[in-house]
């Protein structure tokens, strides 16, 4: 697979700048946003276990989740994510949320 | 096992905060003229609108239910008090109950490709928990 070279860039703006990736690779921000959405995870949980309290792991998936569809939002919002792309992020986001509000209730 | 009543409210607070994200995110990209809103993906936009009709109809359902139980005269034997509009009114909830499961299943399914057969596993679950937890009901009253 060869992507198009810089030379290609229309758009030479921030926004264009950062959704060059998608040219190539649609997934390259949805990836970003799970890095997100571990990072935030782990956090949670390392943060909860170091405070000597027994992490709830199913509120800090629906607490991550829904920081990342924030996240995918905005970059919707710039034109760095496309539709195809945020719907599956808002699927799992949603299936962690459901969850987690099961479990609390 | 879980109480009805509980398992309706969980539900129903379910079926509201996956309403109020999808609202939330929907009316952001409308607001914001996105070029292609992720509303166009069809089982998202039929989710969305789903939800919204199936909430808005619990108002009239319940206020049938009310009806029904306002209306009837109960009937007093050995004890205890029997509310034959319970058991209507439990129907009704539990096609509240099964209508949000049905809706809210179908975005992994589509959007996530699993598989079907995990849905039934779930509806089976679910289906039984309701059958019991009405039972149970109908059996001591809540």
């Amino acid at each position: 697979m060869v992507c198009e070279g810089l030379e290609s860039l229309t758009d030479t703006g921030i926004s264009g700048i950062l959704s060059y990736p998608n040219t190539c690779f649609n997934w390259f921000w949805g990836l970003i946003i799970a890095a997100i959405f571990f990072v935030i995870a782990l956090s949670l949980y390392f943060r909860d276990r170091d405070r000597q309290v027994n992490p709830d792991f199913m509120s800090i998936l629906g607490v991550s989740s829904l920081a990342s569809i924030m996240i995918a939002l905005a970059g919707s919002l710039l034109g760095l994510i496309q539709k195809e792309v945020f719907s599956v992020i808002l699927a799992v986001g949603l299936v962690f949320v459901i969850i987690w509000l099961i479990k609390r209730n | 096992m879980v109480d009805f009543r509980e398992l309706l409210t969980s539900f129903v607070i379910i079926g509201l905060c996956v309403f109020s994200i999808m609202a939330f995110v929907i009316t952001t990209q409308s607001q914001n003229n996105v070029s292609d809103p992720v509303v166009n993906v069809e089982v998202i936009g039929s989710a969305y609108s789903s939800l919204n009709e199936s909430l808005r109809d619990q108002q009239s359902n319940s206020e049938s239910a009310l009806e029904l139980f306002q209306s009837e005269n109960p009937l007093v034997v050995f004890g205890s008090i029997i509310f034959y509009s319970v058991i209507s009114s439990g129907k009704l909830f539990t096609g509240t109950i099964v209508g949000i499961f049905n809706i809210l299943i179908k975005l992994p399914i589509v959007l996530l490709g699993v598989d079907p057969a995990v849905a039934s596993a779930i509806i089976l679950i679910l289906i039984a928990t309701i059958v019991i937890g009405l039972w149970r009901l109908y059996k001591v009253g809540g």
